[in-house]
């Protein structure tokens, strides 16, 4: 039997499994041999799990024992960011630090999928530490977009994107510190979700920078990004920075909304044919009935610097843990003080030690005021500016990454231009907002179509307003959403 | 940013940096460091510390789990044990 996977959504698969015209095992078997075929070219897996086949079977068992009442995700299988862990898996975060690595424990995003009987079909690839954008900073090997193999997919989690894209995977969990689930959504034309910073348990999610960090699921529609948000998110007592559970949702809004545009974009230099995509986007927003308005927010136009005081600040007193002690590589020396060095000096590559020696610098003495705290002063200054803006619009709206996909080694020389990839998704981590891309339509590049993402970024905990607005967006555009 | 401030920096985060690594990385340190300190134009009015909203959470000391539950799982990612403890160098 074959199943066509191009355009299968979560919703659609429900609806087969429940009406048993395919066994959650003939999807995952389907999914498996997807990558069989295309993962040697496109390597979004750092593993493909040997128990995935097991996993598709007790979803199978769910479905004769429940019938049609089965949650929506039975059956559904999934790619998982190599830094979020499954007891028993290894769970490297991209580095040779933690290559052999096996988690002790699941995460609680883990938990609650399982739960529901979804399927693991491997660990996606990133980069090491999720600190990069284009997954080209993996110590074990790049991930290539499966639209142009020859650019990336984004980062820093560019595996679990490209499976999604490439048909490796219906949905996939990545994590977004500065926009490491929207920016590889945007690049390879699939939807992802920041959600509230608090809504979705950090615990079991390997920590870069705590107060930044959030985990966000991957998928085809902003319908299905729903359905995964919504099993994940939810008080977790493990992580102390978790919400309380929702008492209500917010109240409903009209369907006609203000949607902000900062002024700051007139200050970054996007591409063109990104910047006419955003247009062409803004008339079919304006034609749905919304209103379209300038907002300003004066000190948005700080978050990316403040991001790589507070980001490296954070990761530096992080990563501090991975000692050669406690848990993966060690390499010796002549005391336990070169022990550290050594094993630290061999087990991380060259970006993440960069940012623990920045990170490092700015928390020293002397620096500490001058970077750290002038940083958390100015983030509370963004937070407040967010707060006043949505006080008056219910949405802001940007282009998630400033351009489409750029090729492979293009950025890696220069630390800077890197970043600057981020600069429209950087803003949200900051205020700890909600923030959802989806696919906008196509740019041309030689001969390839490479896809662009549209960003709205949310009050705190309007998760679900943003997915309203997607998923109406969605209805306006028929992308193909697979290559 | 000097090669000998680099050197103490790499010391501080028990990092080992190759010698062939000093340059590369001063140059990239100097421009992420001059980038950032865009900040110090900012105006800024918001509150001083003590007056935000951010707070300490600590779980209640409540149903711990029986001893040595988990020891067996953790102990295995351990590099180097000695009868189910962890083992390092002397230090003193």
């Amino acid at each position: 039997m074959s199943i066509d996977l191009k355009k299968l959504t979560i919703t659609e698969a429900h609806t087969r499994l429940a009406q048993k015209d395919w066994s959650a095992l003939e999807l995952t078997d389907a999914y498996l041999s997807v990558i069989e075929e295309r993962d040697p070219a496109i390597h979004s897996y750092l593993e493909v799990f040997d128990d995935a086949r097991e996993n598709a079977r007790r979803a199978d068992a769910l479905i004769r024992e429940k019938g049609k009442d089965i949650h929506p995700l039975t059956g559904i299988p999934f790619s998982i960011k190599d830094n979020i862990l499954i007891k028993g898996h290894v769970a490297s975060c991209g580095s040779k630090i933690l290559e052999k690595y096996r988690a002790a424990y699941d995460a609680t995003a883990v938990v609650r999928l399982r739960d529901e009987g979804a399927v693991f079909l491997g660990r996606g690839n990133m980069d090491e530490f999720a600190m990069g954008s284009s997954t080209e900073r993996s110590a074990f090997g790049t991930t290539k977009n499966p639209h142009d193999i020859s650019r990336a997919p984004g980062g820093s989690s560019g595996g679990p994107a490209a499976a999604v894209a490439m048909g490796g995977a219906l949905a996939a969990l990545g994590s977004d510190t500065g926009g490491s689930v929207r920016q590889p959504a945007s690049f390879c034309g699939i939807v992802g979700l920041k959600p509230t910073y608090g809504s979705v348990s950090r615990f079991g999610l390997v920590a870069m920078a705590s107060s930044l960090d959030q985990i966000g699921p991957f998928a085809k529609t902003a319908a299905d990004a729903r359905i995964i948000f919504e099993a994940i998110s939810g008080h977790d007592p493990m992580d102390s920075t978790s919400l309380p559970d929702r008492s209500g949702q917010k109240a409903e809004r009209s369907e006609k909304l203000t949607i902000g545009i900062p002024s700051f974009m007139d200050e970054v230099k996007v591409d063109d044919d990104v910047l006419k995509n955003f247009e062409e986007s803004i008339a079919i927003l304006k034609k749905m009935g919304h209103t379209i308005t300038t907002v300003v927010l004066p000190n948005v136009q700080y978050s990316l610097p403040v991001y790589y005081i507070i980001m490296p600040a954070e990761a530096s007193t992080n990563l501090a843990r991975f000692d050669g002690v406690r848990y993966g590589l060690h390499k010796e020396g002549e005391n336990l003080f070169e022990d550290y060095t050594k094993t630290r000096g061999a087990g991380f590559g060259a970006e993440v030690r960069r940012r623990i020696l920045l990170g490092t610098y700015v928390l020293s003495a002397g620096y500490y005021d001058a970077y750290y705290t002038q940083a958390t002063i100015l983030r509370r200054q963004i937070t407040a500016d967010f707060e006043n803006v949505f006080a008056d619009v219910d949405a802001i709206l940007t282009p998630t990454s400033p351009t489409p996909a750029f090729a492979l080694g293009e950025r890696t020389d220069d630390p800077l231009r890197m970043y600057s990839s981020d600069v429209f998704t950087v803003p949200a981590n900051i205020g700890g907002l909600p923030a959802l891309s989806i696919p906008s339509g196509f740019v041309k590049r030689g001969t390839a179509s490479l896809p662009v993402g549209l960003q709205f970024t949310g009050a705190h905990l309007d998760d679900s307003l943003l997915l309203d607005i997607g998923e109406a967006f969605e209805r306006e555009t028929e992308y193909s959403f697979i290559v | 940013m000097d090669e000998k401030e680099l050197k103490k920096l790499a010391q501080l985060s028990r990092i080992e940096v190759g010698e062939s690594e000093l340059k590369g990385l001063q140059k990239d340190m100097g421009s992420i460091l001059e980038y950032v300190s865009r900040i110090k134009e900012a105006p800024h009015t918001a509150p001083k510390d003590g007056e935000e909203s951010l707070r300490n959470v600590f779980r209640d000391d409540t149903a711990p789990h029986e001893s040595g539950a988990y020891t067996e799982d953790i102990v295995r990612e351990v590099p180097k044990t000695s009868d189910g403890f962890v083992r390092v160098k002397k230090i003193l």
